[in-house]
C-alpha cells in the first residue's frame, strides 16, 4: 500500500470517527474529553470504567454510543444482590420441549452498560472477567462466542461507598481506560438544560437526536485498521518504560503489570488514529498514559490518607520518564 | 614546655584510656577544633567545586584526601591549649601557611593512607622533625602503638555511618508524597541530588570527627611521650617537692630535713630530670648510707609492685641452623615453602609497584582535570557563562553541542538534500533548532519532554511565525523518525530557506 492509499484509507477512517463523535456530541453536551476516550476505547476494543458523580451523564454516553453505532446495546443496574447468571446467562428446564434450553444473560450484545459496578459484591463482578478478556462466556460448561465489536462501560460512583463493593485489582486491569467524567462547565450545562427541558416531560434520557451512523462491521473495520498502525520500536520501548517506572516508584504500593504495556499501546494507536496520523508518537503514549493506567496503580496508605489521587503520582512518573530517543 | 602549666592530668594509663582522654579534650574544645576545620576546609571545598563542579564525585573525593590539610592547625592549637595557652581562631590561621607547609607534599602523598596520621603529625608538626631523625623519633614512639591504626579504621567507619545517617535523615524527612528519589538512589544512584548530599554530608560528618581524630592522635602522642619520658613522675615528684618545701618551711623541724633529703636523692636517681637535690643533703651523706636508704624506701609497700608484660619478638635462629633443625623436613617441603615465599615476595613486589602506579595515575588525572579547567581561570563569570553553554546536551537522542553542527545548517542541510540524505538533512535541521531554543532562547526542555509537548514550549515562548516553522520542522520529524516516512525534498527546501529568517546562524 502506498502513501496515498494509506492517506485515503485513514481520510474515510477519519470521516467515519468524527461522524461517531459528532452523533454523541448531539447527545451529550460538553464532556469532550469523555467522548475522546470512549472513542478511543472503541477503536481499541478495550472496555472503559467510567467514574464520576452522579447525573453527569454516564448512562447517558453509552446508550449515545450504542445508538450511533447500532449494536444491541444491554444495561444491567448492578445492586448487591444481583447474581453472575443475571449477567452471564443460565440453563434452564423448557417443560414444553422437556429439556433444557440456554437463556443467554444480558452480556450476549455489542454495547453492555454495566451501571454501578461497584453496588454488586465481588463474586458478580468477577462474572465479566472471562467475558472481557476472551469474549465469551461459559455456561454449564459450555462456552459461547460473542458477537464482536463488545464493548462494556461500567460507571462507578466515587463519593458514596456505603454498601459498595470496590472492584478488585483483577477486574480492574480488564478495563482499558479510566475516564472520570466531571461537572460540566457553565456554558455547556446552560446548553444542555435548555435543550433537554425544551418540550420534554420528566428527564428521561434523550437520544432521538442520535442518528445511526456506524454499523458494527464498520467498527470492526476500524479496530482493525487500527491495530496495523505502525509503531516503531522506540514508542514501544517508551510505553514499557512508564508501566516499569509505576512499578518502583515511590508511593505506589501495586503498579502495572504488562497488560498496562499492551492497553498503553492499544489506546496510543488509537488516539494517532484520532489525531489522524499513520504512525504512533510519543505524545499519543503520554497522552493516554493517565486514563489508561490510573487504575492500574494502588497507592500505599499514606498516600491515600493525604488525598493523593493516582494522577498525581502518573503526572509525576511522565515528568521523570525520559521520552525516546531516535 | 611548661609541665607545671599542663590542663590535662597526666597518669599511667591504657592507649585506649589515653584516646578517651582525647576525645574529653575535643568535647571541651569542639568549638575552635570545629572552625578551625571548617575555616581550611570550606575554602578548600570551593576551589575544587569551582575546577570540578561538573563531577561532584571528584570533589567529594579530593576533599576527602586533602585531609592531612586542614588537621595541622587543630594539632598546633591543641599543642598549645594543653598547655594552657589558649589562641584564637583567627590567630591560628593567621599562621595557617606556616603551620602547614612542612612536608606537606609527602604528607599528601606518601603518608596519606598512614593510618597513625594523627600519632605521628606531632613528630612532623611539634618536633620540627624530618628525614632519618623523625623516622627514629616515630619507630621509638611507635614501639607497639597499635591504637592510632584502631582509631583511624573506627574513624573511618564513624565517618561513613555518619554520612550515610544524615542523607537517610534526610530522606525520612521529605514528605512520602514529594519522595521523588528512591533511598538506594540517594546514595548509589546518578543524578546531582544524591552527590550534593553525599559531598554536603561528607564535608558535615567530616568535620565532626576530625577534631576528635586529631585530639585523640595527640592524646595518645602525650601519653606516649609521658610514658617514655616519666613526666607523670617528674610532675608528681614536683608536687611532692613542692609541698615538702613549704612544710619545711613552715615547721622547720630536723625530721622533716631528713625527709626531704630522701626524697630529692629519689627524684634524682628515679628520673633524669634536672632536680638535683640541695648540695647540703647530699654533701652530708655517704655513698653507701644513700644506697641503704633507697633500698630502705624501695622495699616499702608502696614501691613494691611488680609488673609483668607480655609482648611478641622474633627469637628465630640462623638460617644455617634452622636447615639443619629442619633436617627431618622432606625436601619438596622446603622447597614447596621457598617457591610460596618466592612468590609472596614477588607479590608484594607486584602489589608495591601497582600501588605506585595508581598513586602516579591518580595524580596525573588530577592534573589533566586541572589543565581542561584552566577556563575558569580566565575569569569566573565569563567563564561560568561560557561552560553552561558549551554543556553536552542530548535530547531525543540527538547530539546538541555546538560544535557537532556546522555554523550554516539550512546550507549544510542543502547540500546534503543535494546529494539525496534527506533523513541527515531533516535531522540536522531539527538538531540545530533544538539547539538554538536551549542555548540561544534558553527554553529548558526536560529529558521527558515529547517533541509535541517542545512544539508547545516554542508556540509559549517564541513568536508565532518561529512557532509554526518549528510545528512544521517538527511534523516532519516525526513523520520520518516514527512513520518511516521521508519527506518530501521540496519540503525540506523550503524549510532551508525559511530557516535563515527563522534563526540565522548556529553561532550568532
Amino acid at each position: 500500500m502506498n502513501d496515498m492509499e494509506q492517506s485515503q484509507q485513514l481520510e474515510q477512517v477519519l470521516k467515519k470517527v468524527r461522524l461517531l463523535e459528532q452523533e454523541i456530541g448531539r447527545a451529550v453536551i460538553g464532556q469532550r474529553q469523555v467522548v475522546r476516550d470512549a472513542t478511543i476505547a472503541l477503536l481499541a476494543g478495550g472496555h472503559v470504567l467510567v467514574e464520576g458523580v452522579p447525573g453527569l451523564g454516564k448512562t447517558l454516553l453509552v446508550r449515545s454510543l450504542a445508538a450511533a453505532v447500532g449494536g444491541v446495546f444491554n444495561r444491567v443496574q448492578f445492586t448487591p444482590d444481583l447474581m453472575p447468571s443475571d449477567i452471564s446467562g443460565h440453563i434452564m428446564f423448557d417443560r414444553k420441549s422437556d429439556s433444557f434450553r440456554v437463556r443467554k444473560g444480558p452480556v450476549f450484545c455489542n454495547f453492555l452498560l454495566a451501571d454501578e459496578i461497584n453496588r454488586a459484591p465481588a463474586k458478580t463482578q468477577s462474572s465479566l472477567l472471562e467475558v472481557m478478556q476472551e469474549q465469551q462466556v461459559t455456561i454449564e460448561g459450555q462456552s459461547f462466542e460473542l458477537k464482536l465489536p463488545f464493548l462494556v462501560l461500567a460507571t462507578q460512583n466515587p463519593i458514596e461507598q456505603e454498601g459498595t463493593y470496590p472492584l478488585p485489582q483483577a477486574q480492574l486491569d480488564r478495563f482499558l481506560l479510566k475516564v472520570f467524567i466531571r461537572y460540566p462547565s457553565e456554558a455547556e450545562e446552560l446548553e444542555m438544560v435548555q435543550q433537554i427541558t425544551d418540550a420534554s416531560v420528566g428527564d428521561k434520557l434523550d437520544t432521538s437526536a442520535v442518528r445511526e451512523v456506524l454499523q458494527p462491521d464498520d467498527i470492526l473495520n476500524l479496530q482493525n485498521y487500527t491495530a496495523q498502525l505502525d509503531v516503531d520500536e522506540q514508542i514501544v520501548a517508551y510505553a514499557v518504560r512508564i508501566v516499569r517506572a509505576t512499578r518502583d516508584w515511590s508511593g505506589v504500593e501495586n503498579g502495572s503489570g504488562p497488560r498496562g504495556s499492551l492497553a498503553l499501546l492499544r489506546a496510543a494507536r488509537a488516539n494517532a488514529v484520532l489525531e489522524g496520523r499513520e504512525f504512533v508518537t510519543p505524545d499519543d503514549i503520554k497522552s493516554v498514559a493517565p486514563a489508561v493506567l490510573r487504575h492500574r496503580l494502588k497507592l500505599t496508605a499514606d498516600l491515600e490518607i493525604e488525598g493523593y489521587q493516582p494522577d498525581d503520582v502518573l503526572g509525576d512518573i511522565l515528568h521523570n520518564v525520559e521520552a525516546p530517543r531516535v | 614546655m611548661d609541665l607545671d602549666r599542663l590542663q590535662i592530668r597526666l597518669r599511667r594509663r591504657t592507649t585506649w584510656e589515653a584516646i578517651d582522654l582525647g576525645f574529653a579534650m575535643a568535647r571541651r574544645w569542639f568549638m575552635p577544633l570545629w572552625l578551625l576545620w571548617l575555616s581550611t576546609a570550606v575554602p578548600v571545598a570551593l576551589i575544587f567545586f569551582l575546577l570540578f563542579n561538573d563531577t561532584l564525585w571528584l570533589v567529594g573525593l579530593c576533599l576527602w584526601w586533602f585531609k592531612p590539610l586542614y588537621e595541622p592547625t587543630l594539632m598546633f592549637w591543641l599543642s598549645r591549649a594543653v598547655f594552657s595557652e589558649t589562641l584564637s581562631v583567627k590567630l591560628v590561621m593567621k599562621q595557617w601557611w606556616r603551620i602547614t607547609r612542612p612536608q606537606i607534599l609527602i604528607n599528601l602523598t606518601l603518608r596519606r593512607f598512614n593510618p597513625g596520621r594523627s600519632f605521628t603529625m606531632p613528630v612532623a608538626l611539634l618536633e620540627q622533625l624530618k628525614g632519618k631523625p623523625r623516622r627514629q623519633r616515630v619507630q621509638v614512639l611507635g614501639r607497639n602503638q597499635h591504637a592510632s591504626a584502631w582509631l583511624t579504621v573506627v574513624g573511618i567507619h564513624l565517618e561513613t555511618i555518619l554520612q550515610m545517617a544524615f542523607i537517610t535523615l534526610l530522606f525520612f524527612l521529605i514528605p512520602e508524597d514529594l519522595r521523588w528519589i528512591s533511598l538506594e538512589d540517594m546514595f548509589m544512584g546518578d543524578g546531582q541530588i544524591g552527590e550534593w548530599l553525599q559531598l554536603a554530608g561528607g564535608v558535615l560528618c567530616m568535620s565532626l570527627i576530625a577534631p576528635f581524630y586529631v585530639s585523640a592522635g595527640f592524646a595518645l602522642y602525650l601519653h606516649r611521650r609521658s610514658e617514655l619520658e616519666g613526666w607523670d613522675l617528674e610532675i608528681a615528684f614536683r608536687q611532692m617537692n613542692e609541698r615538702y618545701q613549704q612544710q619545711t618551711e613552715s615547721r622547720r623541724s630536723v625530721g622533716s630535713v631528713v625527709s626531704a633529703l630522701i626524697l630529692s636523692l629519689t627524684i634524682a636517681l628515679v628520673t633524669n630530670i634536672s632536680l638535683a637535690p640541695a648540695p647540703a643533703y647530699a654533701a652530708g651523706m655517704e655513698a653507701e648510707q644513700t644506697r641503704n636508704t633507697i633500698e630502705e624506701v624501695l622495699a616499702d609497700e608502696a614501691f613494691g609492685r611488680y609488673e609483668q608484660e607480655g609482648y611478641w619478638k622474633y627469637i628465630g635462629e640462623e638460617e644455617t641452623q634452622e636447615q639443619a633443625d629442619n633436617s627431618w623436613m622432606p625436601d619438596f617441603l622446603k622447597i614447596l615453602f621457598r617457591i610460596i615465599r618466592g612468590f609472596l615476595e614477588g607479590y608484594a613486589s607486584v602489589g608495591k609497584i601497582l600501588m605506585w602506579g595508581l598513586g602516579i595515575a591518580i595524580v596525573v588525572y588530577l592534573l589533566y582535570r586541572i589543565s581542561q579547567s584552566q577556563g575558569w581561570f580566565d575569569g569566573f563569570a565569563a567563564g561560568r557563562k561560557s561552560r553552561r553553554r558549551e554543556q553536552p546536551v542530548e535530547l531525543f537522542g540527538l547530539d546538541l553541542r555546538p560544535e557537532s553542527l556546522p555554523d550554516d545548517p539550512a546550507a549544510e542541510a542543502l547540500k546534503l538534500i543535494e546529494a539525496g540524505q534527506l533523513r541527515a538533512a531533516l535531522s540536522l535541521l531539527y538538531r540545530a533548532a533544538l539547539l538554538t531554543l536551549i542555548n540561544r532562547h534558553h527554553i529548558e526542555i526536560p529529558r521527558s519532554a515529547t517533541e509535541g509537548e517542545c512544539v508547545g514550549l516554542v508556540e509559549r515562548y517564541r513568536s508565532t511565525d518561529e512557532a509554526a516553522f518549528f510545528a512544521r520542522l517538527t511534523g516532519l520529524w516525526l513523520r520520518l523518525a516514527y512513520g518511516h516516512q521521508e519527506p518530501a525534498s521540496a519540503d525540506l527546501i523550503t524549510l532551508c530557506q525559511q530557516w535563515q529568517g527563522v534563526y540565522g546562524r548556529v553561532t550568532d
